[in-house]
């Protein structure tokens, strides 16, 4: 969930790490620390999901430019939708009146294929 | 939240040189892990840029540097066990070379027969397995488990010494230099041109080709030398040790 998080915010336009980290909290999703941000990014860029540059810092050392790519952007579309009717799902599902007694019921086989996916 | 501004006067060199520790550490976890001198150089320029824009402790931002050399490199398939028994061989047959050849040299100048014994074949074996273990355990363990190991290694050594000078050799063959020193000289220099071409350093991932290329160079050049400089105090001493 979080690479998708991730991935949304680097399609606002181009960004590095520290400034990610920032967005991502002021969207109420937490402190994202650096030893957990840097390798998904890396692991965005291994799949072709961003791509980067390299510039010169304000602060002195080089700083990492990252990009959405049309692979990124594919995905971002895909993930997103199946996130999107996991959670229309899940909420329907509990805020339902009769939460307690459909519990038995065997869950539809569209739900069973996005928990999958949700993996 | 904004970028971290240092305060002039407050922030002092303790920062940095904290940072720096910290990535001089990192480095050291990610060659342990054979990662690519110029993937090591982009992840220390973005540490050191995320700890220059927060003001963050490193450890707090990052973690414990081996554990983030982990969290780097999960999902990469280790080394594969063929590649680093071929790597052993290479270094022991290179050392082996080394071995002749300084045994060739000395007995062409003290005019002497050079002198087989098992010490040239079974100690560069011993270098090429031990070594690159000693150095894992030195950098991936505890304290206490480094200095078990380091005492461990001492006493062998000392037991080795003490029984081959009890024992002497159990191979003596007195053979023409030529015969030591020309495979020696053959496969010590292979082996020195292989491992230089292959000197990797950590490269800024500001720098641009051609300097990294010069740098490259350099280091191998560098390797080259040390190696050499190591080779002629060896063979001088032990050509007045059989002089004497």
């Amino acid at each position: 969930m979080l690479d998708l998080a991730v991935l949304a915010v680097i399609a606002q336009g181009q960004t590095y790490g520290y400034r990610i980290g920032n967005d991502l909290r002021d969207l109420g999703l937490g402190t994202v620390k650096g030893g957990t941000l840097y390798p998904l990014l890396a692991r965005l860029e291994e799949t072709g999901a961003v791509a980067t540059t390299w510039r010169e810092g304000k602060s002195g050392p080089g700083r990492k430019w990252y990009e959405i790519t049309l692979t990124g952007r594919d995905r971002l579309l895909q993930e997103g939708a199946r996130w999107r009717t996991f959670a229309r799902l899940t909420s329907d599902l509990t805020d339902g009146p009769d939460t307690g007694t459909t519990s038995a019921a065997p869950a539809p086989a569209s739900t069973r294929t996005l928990d999958a996916g949700a993996q | 939240m904004t970028e971290h501004t240092p305060t002039p006067g407050l922030r002092t060199d303790t920062t940095e040189e904290v940072a720096e520790r910290y990535c001089d550490e990192l480095l050291l976890a990610l060659r342990m892990k054979d990662v690519p001198g110029n993937r090591i150089g982009e992840v220390l320029a973005e540490v050191r840029d995320h700890l220059a824009s927060s003001g963050e402790d490193p450890v707090d931002a990052f973690g414990m540097p081996q554990d983030y050399a982990d969290a780097l490199t999960a999902g990469r398939s280790a080394a594969r066990w063929s590649a680093r028994a071929l790597d052993t061989a290479g270094n022991a047959a290179g050392v082996a070379g080394l071995l002749w050849a300084v045994a060739g040299v000395t007995a062409l100048l003290t005019r002497q027969p050079a002198v087989l014994t098992e010490f040239q074949i079974v100690l560069p074996v011993a270098v090429a397995v031990v070594a690159p273990l000693l150095v894992d355990v030195v950098v991936t363990a505890r304290r206490a488990t480094v200095l078990g190991w380091g005492l461990l290694v001492t006493v062998a050594l000392a037991a080795v010494a003490v029984l081959y000078a009890w024992m002497g050799p159990l191979i003596n063959v007195a053979v023409p230099a030529a015969v030591l020193l020309v495979p020696g000289l053959l496969v010590a220099a292979a082996w020195i041109i292989a491992t230089a071409r292959t000197v990797d350093p950590v490269v800024d991932p500001l720098q641009d080709a051609v300097s990294t290329t010069r740098r490259r160079r350099r280091d191998g050049l560098l390797f080259t030398a040390l190696l050499l400089l190591l080779v002629v105090p060896v063979v001088v001493s032990v050509s007045l040790q059989r002089l004497s």
